[in-house]
């Protein structure tokens, strides 16, 4: 038993690490955090109930390390630099440049967000997680979910359209013509 | 509908609204065009998030933080210990001896992602005690048409996918076109569904390496192949006229494809009537 779930959390790393990534913004605190996420759930495995998700617990114990973590050092924001995001693109051809600016006015624009709406930006739409899921995992009802998450969204696009011109470009082009 | 708010409109671009909805805010949105104006920030911002971190799901998985799950001390729970059908098992005791089952493990179940698997599948083969092993697909047995990656994982293809389905254990199959014979070593249901998986060897007569695997069948009738490894070269085969018998008590140990078996398996290896049953059933209960 013990050690299927093991199996489990195996397999579930590369999507930790993703939600890790969007919380932190940050490769190496990322994996730190996975590590910490891990530890503590196999350390409590008593707490899991057999038959629920495990997935869904092993989130809400990530998130749960990061608000600790982000409440004792008071958040402060941002800290991508652009090495980081160059390390996300690798060297994807002639578009990078239009990506990687793209992608940095995302990066950045999530680091923004106060903790709350991160949390479901990543989980949502970084994830895959649905609204319900959400509300489950953090414990809150799926109206605060859906309020939260909009409000984290405008705020994105916004910041989207406002970033630099070459990044904004590609985003508000694709959201115009969609308007048509 | 009434009034449609911004928590509508995003439900929408997360698919999250029933269909009914969908179809009632789609005919809205066709001929509003402040209300697909206010629609577009959901749209853009799932897009672009989402495209920002996929590829982060493609890379390979650090190696200590494997490392991690698979060292953690296991509280004081439960440890059964399953009975297994001794014939070629070989059992390894070391965390990464584990771990190698852990790693085969994802390899097949709860659907795990193509990008999954292949990532694990890097960090087996840097594992320095496992040199050697070729876990996952290797090329040469993509080469000969046993096993192909398709959108839903690695399965198996071709004379492998044939002789799964419909040879009993300890029978070969006739040499296919590449001169590689298969021979299903045993049948078990797994313990944490209703499907049966299969363990087998694979002998090349033309020099090509030969392989141990196990493959467990979906309800789609689609042999998904949890491991695959390469094995050293068998040394016992009875030749007869068209057909060849393998002695699985002394063909080759692949205590990769055990360990494999060992967290699948659900009591006991089927018996020869068993398993004659249900291959003869399309691998269905007879009854029910």
């Amino acid at each position: 038993m013990v050690e299927e779930i093991r199996s489990r959390m195996i397999e579930l790393l590369p999507r930790l690490r993703r939600f890790a990534f969007a919380l932190t913004g940050d490769r190496d605190k990322a994996d730190d955090l996975v590590q910490d996420t891990c530890e503590r759930a196999l350390a409590h495995l008593d707490q899991w109930k057999p038959g629920t998700s495990l997935d869904s617990w092993m989130y809400r114990i990530a998130q749960n390390i990061w608000v600790d973590h982000h409440r004792s050092r008071k958040s402060q924001g941002g800290e991508n630099t652009l090495d980081e995001v160059e390390n996300l693109m690798g060297q994807d051809g002639r578009n990078v440049t239009e990506s990687r600016l793209t992608l940095a006015a995302v990066t950045e624009g999530i680091a923004r967000l106060p903790a709350e709406q991160k949390v479901l930006v990543a989980m949502v739409c970084v994830e895959g997680i649905s609204y319900k899921e959400a509300a489950g995992i953090l414990g809150i009802p799926i109206g605060t979910v859906m309020s939260r998450l909009s409000r984290a969204r405008q705020t994105l696009y916004a910041s989207l359209i406002e970033a630099p011109q070459q990044a904004a470009e590609p985003v508000a082009a694709r959201a115009a013509s969609r308007e048509r | 509908m009434g009034q449609v708010t911004d928590e509508i409109l995003m439900a929408y671009a997360d698919g999250e609204l029933s269909p009914e909805e969908t179809q009632t805010l789609e005919a809205l949105l066709h001929r509003d065009a402040t209300l697909r104006m206010r629609l577009a920030p959901f749209v853009v911002t799932r897009r672009e998030i989402a495209n920002t971190y996929e590829p982060t799901l493609d890379e390979p998985v650090p190696e200590h933080l494997v490392a991690a799950i698979l060292r953690a001390p296991i509280p004081a729970r439960d440890r059964p210990t399953r009975e297994r059908k001794p014939a070629a098992s070989s059992e390894s005791e070391s965390w990464l001896g584990r771990g190698l089952a852990a790693i085969g493990a994802t390899l097949f179940p709860h659907g795990a992602s193509l990008a999954t698997a292949a990532s694990v599948a890097v960090l087996i083969s840097t594992g320095a005690v496992l040199g050697g092993w070729l876990a996952g697909p290797s090329a040469p047995a993509q080469e000969a048409g046993l096993i192909a990656t398709t959108g839903s994982g690695i399965t198996a293809s071709g004379a492998l996918a044939r002789t799964l389905e419909s040879t009993p254990s300890g029978t070969a199959s006739a040499t296919d076109a590449n001169g590689a014979a298969i021979v299903p070593v045993m049948s078990f249901h797994r313990a944490d569904s209703d499907a049966i998986c299969r363990e087998y060897r694979v002998r090349n007569v033309t020099g090509e390496p030969d392989y141990a695997g196990l493959a467990c069948r979906a309800d789609d009738g689609v042999w998904r192949v949890a491991v695959h490894v390469e094995t050293p070269k068998a040394t016992v085969v009875h030749t007869e006229t068209g057909s060849q018998t393998y002695q699985t008590a002394t063909g080759p140990n692949a205590p990769a494809v055990d360990a494999v078996a060992d967290t699948l398996i659900s009591g006991d290896a089927l018996g020869r009537d068993e398993e004659k049953a249900l291959l003869e059933n399309g691998w269905r209960p007879a009854s029910s």
